[in-house]
């Protein structure tokens, strides 16, 4: 009586979980991917929606681990996150190489002077 | 592409009009500048060919660095690839593109590795495992070492049926033959293109164990890089943390070592249909 609806608010949880990465995948498509393009007509993102499409009703395959699909998803999800971050902590971070006698007037001293 | 045709074109009628009377070789035409390259095409897409799938940028088909043609045995693979190429803005940026890195490692095999180097490479890590190496002090560090690591630890001991210890010492721990045996055939398991993305997994984790977490879906790859870092996380959560430093570290070590796994998965035979592969002649 108790593991029906036990295994019913696991299966919601995977299936939040699903709505959620697809979200975040969406979303990481469209920043990355071309302005001008509906993201609906690439092939990356119908690839992505027939994934979710077919495993629908389990996400194991081949019996090598449950959930193997969406950790994939998840997987690709972390790698465009990270680059996105990386490059955005890059640009944040980012300065122009000072010369050698704006380095010096930082610590108040003048470059010396050359009698030729 | 277009932009150094060009330069060859202009170079050949300038030289021609000079008539210097030995004959001259001007077929210099690099595939990369060495400064930045501009984005030169609008659209990356796929194309499916005899079993491989290559990258077409507009009409023209995606080389590697050394001219060969791209194809990579796998369409998710291939469709990520595109994606690379077509998040790239005004300038190319190679150095995010892991996937097509790897893909052009497995390709050109520039540095004439065979899989039996590839191989003892990986197993070089074994005994230098990351998470086998336990510093003895401070103490709240041993406890989350034991916490964090011991875990990870067992299932591979239980996972793969092999006795591994971690050790204190400054030594490499003593590798049981059988273990050593077992990891072995693992590794070789994998067919050449995943190898290779195995490889520079295990090579940015320092960690073989943590690798085979990731493959067999035990372990996100978050967190995997987490316990790669422990000591470092140890560290920066008493001392502070430097966002232009740490961080970037982080996201830097996610990317690479996300682009390892998907590598690997999506290379590996259930989901790539099987070629004649570009290593096995070699010994």
């Amino acid at each position: 009586m108790f593991t029906p609806s036990h295994n019913k608010m696991a299966n919601q949880q995977k299936v939040n979980l699903g709505r959620l990465l697809y979200k975040r995948l969406s979303r990481e498509m469209k920043i990355t991917a071309n302005p001008k393009e509906k993201l609906y007509d690439t092939p990356v993102f119908q690839y992505i929606a027939n994934q979710f499409r077919e495993h629908q009703v389990t996400t194991q395959k081949l019996c090598k681990g449950q959930n193997e699909v969406m950790m994939v998803g998840q997987t690709y999800l972390c790698m465009l996150e990270s680059l996105r971050k990386s490059e955005e902590l890059a640009q944040m971070y980012k300065t122009t190489e000072r010369s050698i006698e704006q380095s010096a007037n930082l610590v108040g001293l003048k470059l010396p002077t050359v009698d030729h | 592409m277009a932009a150094p045709m060009n330069t060859c074109k202009h170079l050949i009628r300038t030289l021609t009009r000079i008539r210097k009377p030995k004959p001259i070789n001007v077929c210099f035409i690099r595939k990369y500048k060495t400064g930045e390259l501009k984005k030169f095409y609008k659209n990356a897409s796929i194309v499916q060919n005899q079993g491989w799938f290559e990258v077409n940028l507009d009409q023209r088909k995606l080389r590697t660095p050394t001219g060969n043609l791209f194809q990579v045995p796998s369409e998710p693979l291939a469709l990520a690839i595109a994606t690379e190429w077509n998040s790239q803005k005004e300038t190319i940026k190679r150095q995010a593109m892991h996937l097509t890195t790897l893909s052009n490692t497995v390709l050109d095999n520039p540095m004439q590795r065979s899989r039996g180097d590839i191989v003892r490479g990986v197993l070089h890590f074994l005994e230098t495992d990351t998470i086998l190496y336990r510093s003895t002090e401070p103490q709240e560090f041993l406890e989350l070492q034991k916490q964090e690591w011991d875990p990870v630890l067992k299932w591979f001991r239980s996972s793969y049926q092999v006795e591994l210890d971690s050790t204190t010492s400054l030594m490499p721990p003593e590798i049981p033959e059988n273990t050593e045996e077992v990891i072995t055939r693992k590794v070789n398991s994998l067919n050449d293109w995943a190898l290779v993305g195995f490889q520079y997994g295990v090579e940015n984790l320092k960690s073989i164990i943590l690798m085979l977490a990731i493959t067999d879906k035990r372990l996100t790859v978050e967190k995997a890089v987490q316990l790669a870092r422990l000591e470092t996380l140890y560290q920066t959560k008493i001392w502070g943390n430097v966002q232009w430093h740490h961080d970037v570290d982080i996201y830097q070590l996610q990317s690479r070592v996300a682009a390892a796994a998907l590598f690997v998965h999506w290379c590996s035979n259930d989901m790539a249909t099987t070629h004649k592969t570009t290593y096995s002649n070699q010994t």
